[in-house]
């Protein structure tokens, strides 16, 4: 039997949820946009009236306001934010119990076998639209296919510019629909894969679709069977809701508030990094075995940085063994220039409860001292013990402490 | 062999190309957590009866049981012999088979094997 996938996504998210908040808004041409003091400034979200102005998502608030000078910017509230994603995933349940998040304004829905109880898909996907919007004010747009690929780009590709937000896509239209759009705007494609295509002669979706599978196996192995598949509206992926109950990695980066050009200065904030990281494995139980740096440099022109990885001698949650690992790749890798973001991440996890003993390196003390650290910080706020260094004036956690994803709460 | 996105019945395709803040995924994981959330099964008269039964024969007979006690996640099992009964507490003492003292309600209680 067929399945009947469902994309369910929100139309600008971010800036419709502070329009409906702030009735006052509402025919104004707003955008949600970090801090410029601090490097975040740029369009998290926009309006449809900004995005009429030329306004797009990602660019530089000062490009935004060039485009339009009468802009309303609003500072992100994250936590508000996933608050009502979360509530969407609650109005969703109520058709099916099958619903993956997959972002923060996007997520999927298996609705096989419940036709019978609230009538064909398009009728479905309508009254979704309309209990959202009665009950958050955002508008929803519903891609609807056999499987998630292709509900995915009915989503992206038709259902948001359908006068009714929805778009059913099948392997009977395909072929007439998605198969004209350019390669580039296929799920999984970005623009160096763009430009490979472009070199062989693949134009459109089409194009890739019906280009011998074994070459593009042969170049790109796994991932270009893939695509081939994509291209072909093929995808056996389930729709799973427990996706995100197993986690594969903890990690954390971050944007610096201005280039930071010493090693003492980056040492600081690979110190924070680490401790956050330790603490958020040491939360969920966890060991992790591998850890990873990533740098980038802060000339965007000439782009350098690095990611590396490497194994630790034994699984750990503790923030100083992860800093002396990462200081080891630091000083391994890093070229010298100013640097603009740096990212930690713990990976090949393993339950907590069980490690092995070392002789020489006392864990039992370890664990001891970050139990007492943890304590300390959920009895009196995240703030209440850190490290000296980061009093310096390169430390960011007191920053961090006020903001999820690097913006406001 | 790991699977990989091509494997089928895996959602390494989407999982690999997601971008979800951690504060997001606690809130996801808790819900999950809370559909499976199991209410307290209400035992009848006839169900107490023989449960009250099953605890003086054992306690007759000194004989290590194995009580199924209620939990919202996973039921718990508690294995021992009945050392004393608290009616006024409503608890029941057990000295576990690795020579443990263990307390547990009487209400918390589901059924006696």
């Amino acid at each position: 039997m067929e399945k009947v996938i469902f994309l369910v996504d929100m139309q600008s998210f971010y800036a419709s949820i502070e329009k409906s908040a702030n009735p006052k808004l509402q025919d104004r041409p707003v955008v949600v946009a970090g801090d410029p003091e601090r490097r975040s400034g740029i369009i998290l979200a926009a309006c449809p009236i900004a995005k009429q102005y030329g306004v797009k998502t990602a660019e530089a608030l000062w490009q935004a306001q060039e485009k339009c000078p009468e802009l309303v910017i609003v500072r992100p509230r994250m936590k508000l934010y996933i608050d009502l994603s979360y509530q969407i995933t609650q109005i969703l349940e109520r058709f099916t119990d099958q619903v993956e998040v997959f972002s923060v304004d996007e997520q999927f829905m298996d609705l096989t076998g419940t036709e019978r109880l609230f009538g064909d898909k398009y009728s479905v996907a309508r009254k979704i639209q309309e209990e959202i919007q009665e009950e958050l004010g955002v508008y929803a747009r519903v891609g609807m296919g056999p499987n998630k690929i292709l509900a995915k780009i009915a989503c992206d590709a038709f259902a948001k510019k359908n006068e009714n937000g929805m778009f059913y896509l099948s392997h009977d239209n395909m072929k007439d629909t998605m198969w004209h759009l350019p390669v580039g705007k296929m799920f999984g494609v970005g623009s160096r894969m763009e430009r490979h295509f472009a070199r062989m002669g693949i134009q459109t979706i089409g194009d890739l679709a019906v280009y011998p599978v074994h070459y593009l196996k042969k170049r790109w192995g796994i991932n270009g069977e893939v695509l081939s598949n994509i291209a072909n509206g093929i995808d056996y992926s389930p729709v799973k809701t427990e996706t995100h109950n197993k986690q594969k990695a903890v990690g954390h980066h971050m944007t610096l508030p201005r280039d930071y050009e010493t090693l003492e200065d980056i040492k600081i904030v690979l110190l924070e990094l680490c401790e956050e990281v330790a603490k958020r494995a040491r939360a969920k139980n966890y060991r992790g075995h591998t850890l990873s740096l990533g740098l980038r440099g802060a000339n965007f022109d000439l782009p350098t940085g690095f990611h590396r990885q490497i194994k630790l001698t034994s699984p750990t949650n503790y923030g100083m063994d992860l800093f002396h690992a990462a200081l080891q790749l630091l000083s391994k890798h890093w070229d010298g220039l100013p640097v603009r973001s740096v990212g930690v991440t713990l990976s090949q996890l393993q339950s907590a409860d069980v490690y092995q003993l070392s002789l020489f390196n006392p864990s039992v003390e370890k664990d001891q001292l970050s139990k007492a650290m943890d304590d300390i910080r959920k009895k009196f706020g995240h703030t209440a013990i850190v490290r000296a260094s980061s009093l310096n004036k390169a430390g960011q956690v007191f920053d961090r402490a006020q903001k999820i994803g690097g913006h406001y709460k | 062999m790991n699977p990989n996105k091509l494997t089928h019945g895996h959602n390494l395709l989407w999982e690999s190309s997601r971008m979800m803040l951690p504060e997001h995924k606690e809130l996801i994981q808790q819900h999950q957590k809370q559909l499976n959330q199991k209410t307290k099964p209400e035992l009848d008269e006839q169900e107490v009866e023989w449960l009250e039964h099953q605890i003086q024969e054992a306690i007759r007979q000194q004989s290590t049981i194995r009580f199924n006690l209620y939990n919202p996640y996973e039921t718990r099992t508690v294995v021992g012999t009945i050392q004393k009964v608290d009616l006024h507490t409503q608890q029941l003492k057990l000295l576990t088979p690795q020579g443990d003292i263990e307390w547990f309600s009487l209400s918390d209680l589901v059924s006696i094997q």
